[in-house]
């Protein structure tokens, strides 16, 4: 014990006077583990060893993701493009980023993005929200900014220093990366949890009812009865997260070789033909709030997207055997519109842990 | 134990107790410890006796057709020893709960596909087995479980190999597109999904000797005809009208369809 103590005292003399500069250990670290609340019926949320939940890292996580401070010009923040009024999703089409480039691809809702371990983006190119938050700051369509200015931005920062010590223990401010700046942001985004009070989850804990119109929605939605069409959406959006997170070719373009795909999605990832023109089945949780619709946004109305897949879509070698003429009344098509309404869940606007903390 | 209140003593004591009851039960078992090998089980897939290629045009009785997706479940895995006396009954010896068999790999170009799928069970004890068996589908009180109460390295985690009318997983996908009208357009997509636990349906392959000696491994080759799948009988299926299934129950031609695949899918199934 007395030993112990000792080394201890020794420690303390080292850091004392004179002090390095820009030590950190004058700041308290004691994480305090957070404990998201995830809806009964969803899936076991799986947390990197390495990373686990703390309202330090969730705190500073939200902070990186509101601050234009990750752009190359200060004006361009995660939540330019993923806003949370929009289920995090992007309501323009194709966003400007710094500088007014253009992207291609439309910003998808970041809800329950924790729980997807197929792969991210439209095209599953990677793996982990750790290794996704990498890329947008670097990339030119978006923020555009390198990390090292970024990091050098954050280490003379007046708060960041500190909120980096109480969620990782850095004891310097030179020991802050990139790493440990995407590990918050992965944090908070683990956090960005939607479900369990649409009125869909509802009725499926009898707490509710359809009405005619959903419910008729509903049955074809799911394939429930042999009277009504079957719509075939469940097949590929279904399960807690309405979504098998599976990548297929929905039949969105009209091309005359798997090659002039206009975006190949899946297959730049793969490298295989047939992969080409492939994109992940999104969640259609909120999907309400998140047009326009698509990875290129070409929709911007849930009507226009049952007109699409009750034309059946267009033919490819590799266009999903799901994806065939519905045939569907417009009473029918109205139907399913209005079930997918019974998808929304607006509780997390409520969630204090989620909102601009600027 | 009789104290409610452990000391360092007390618990030291009832784990060396336990350890004991522990060691003493392994030894009553037949097969020690640390006597086990490897066994394999591998599959080929075959078209007309060749490797079958995804997204390759075949034709089945005049019609072309190509395969996208072949993936199947196999669960109550299990190995079988005669017993001494003839007239009891085997000694079943399981070496795995469920597995799914994802054929887009290997299926993707000819050099893996003459290859086939391996799957590998480690630690099974040795001696001699006279077959193996396993049920094709998720047997029925696994199938009581749902994908969201596996996390995602599971085999049954995926909401995309379940569905909920059935309250069932799919335990057989084939997935493809057919050209049913000749214009050289695979203008129907073809699907066969099958499930609900009426539709398990275990194999059971005795064929002689697996034999398993310490630290060494055998392989089990099984082939899967596809030709067979549609070819078989009275069960026999014509791709022209009978391409598309969820095994609906709400809809008897689905079901009907449903069942000849399942019967004509393990009579494809053979020793190489
Ligand atoms: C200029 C707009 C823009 C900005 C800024 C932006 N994103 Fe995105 N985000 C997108 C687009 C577009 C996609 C889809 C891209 C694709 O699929 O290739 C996307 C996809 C994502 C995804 C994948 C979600 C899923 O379900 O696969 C995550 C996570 C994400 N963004 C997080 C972030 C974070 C964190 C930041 C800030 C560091 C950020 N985004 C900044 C536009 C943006
Ligand atoms: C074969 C699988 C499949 C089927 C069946 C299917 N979808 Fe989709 N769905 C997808 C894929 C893949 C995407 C993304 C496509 C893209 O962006 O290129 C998508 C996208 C969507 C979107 C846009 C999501 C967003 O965030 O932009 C909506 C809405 C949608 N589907 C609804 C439906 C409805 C309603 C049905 C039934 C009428 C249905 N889907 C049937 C695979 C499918």
């Amino acid at each position: 014990m007395i030993c112990l103590l000792i080394v201890f005292g020794a420690c303390k003399d080292d850091k004392q006077d004179p002090k390095v500069e820009g030590d950190l250990t004058d700041v308290l670290y004691a994480p305090v583990p957070y404990v998201p609340e995830i809806p009964a019926s969803f899936p076991p949320l799986e947390v990197p060893e390495d990373n686990p939940l703390t309202e330090e890292g969730v705190q500073l996580g939200r902070r990186l993701f509101y601050d234009p401070i990750l752009s190359a010009d200060q004006t361009v923040s995660c939540a330019s493009c993923h806003p949370i009024f929009s289920s995090f999703a992007d309501p323009t089409r194709f966003s400007f980023g710094v500088n007014g480039t253009q992207g291609n691809r439309q910003g998808m809702a970041l809800i329950n993005a924790g729980f997807y371990q197929n792969g991210l983006f439209w095209d599953g190119r990677v793996m982990t929200l750790e290794e996704q938050a990498l890329l947008p700051v670097e990339d030119p369509l978006e923020l555009h900014e390198d990390w090292d200015n970024v990091v050098e931005k954050i280490k003379n920062h007046p708060d960041y220093p500190e909120r980096f010590r109480k969620a990782f223990g850095i004891e310097n401010v030179n020991d802050i990366t990139k790493e440990l700046a995407v590990k918050a942001i992965a944090q908070f985004e683990r956090i960005i949890i939607s479900g369990g009070n649409s009125k869909y989850d509802q009725v499926l804990r009898n707490e509710a009812f359809f009405t005619e119109e959903e419910l008729n929605g509903f049955d074809m939605f799911f394939d429930i009865s042999a009277d009504i069409p079957d719509a075939e959406c469940g097949h590929c959006h279904n399960g807690p997260l309405l979504s098998t997170n599976e990548y297929f070719n929905n039949g969105l373009d009209n091309i005359t070789d798997l090659e002039n795909f206009p975006d190949k999605g899946r297959g730049l990832v793969t490298q295989r033909l047939f992969d080409n023109g492939k994109f992940r089945a999104p969640t259609l949780r909120n999907i309400q709030m998140t047009p326009p619709y698509m990875h290129d946004g070409r929709f911007s109305t849930l009507e226009e997207v049952i007109e699409h897949y009750n034309s059946g879509g267009h033919y490819a070698p590799n266009l999903d055997p799901l994806i065939r003429p519905l045939g569907l009344t417009e009473q029918e098509k109205s139907d399913l519109v209005a079930f997918l309404k019974t998808l929304t869940d607006t509780n997390f606007l409520n969630n204090p842990d989620l909102s601009n903390p600027f | 134990m009789n104290t409610k209140y452990f000391t360092m003593k007390n618990a030291i004591l009832s784990s060396i107790l336990s350890l004991f009851v522990w060691m003493s039960s392994c030894e009553k078992d037949p097969t020690p410890v640390g006597e086990t090998a490897q066994f394999n089980l591998k599959f080929k897939t075959l078209f007309n006796g060749e490797p079958l290629i995804f997204n390759k045009a075949y034709t089945y009785q005049n019609t072309p057709f190509m395969v996208s997706k072949l993936q199947f479940y196999i669960s109550n895995i299990e190995l079988t020893e005669e017993n001494d006396s003839p007239d009891k009954p085997e000694i079943v010896t399981e070496i795995g709960d469920v597995v799914l068999i994802d054929l887009e790999d290997v299926n993707s170009d000819s050099l893996s596909a003459i290859q086939g799928k391996t799957l590998t069970f480690e630690n099974i004890p040795v001696g001699t087995y006279n077959g193996v068996g396993f049920g094709v589908g998720v047997y029925q009180e696994l199938n009581r479980q749902i994908p969201s109460d596996f996390s995602s390295s599971h085999p049954l985690s995926s909401s995309g190999n379940y569905w909920e009318n059935w309250n069932s997983y799919i335990f057989v996908k084939l997935e493809g597109r057919i050209d049913t009208n000749g214009d050289g357009e695979f203008n129907e997509g073809m699907l066969y999904h099958l499930g609900t636990d009426n539709l398990f349906s275990p194999i059971s392959i005795k064929d002689g000797n697996i034999e398993l000696v310490e630290n060494g491994q055998a392989t089990k080759s099984l082939v899967l005809e596809l030709e067979k799948i549609f070819n078989n009988g009275d069960s026999s299926i014509d791709i022209n009208t009978e391409f598309f299934t969820h095994t609906n129950p709400n809809e008897p031609g689905q079901l009907n369809l449903s069942t000849k695949f399942m019967t004509n899918f393990i009579d494809a199934i053979s020793v190489e």
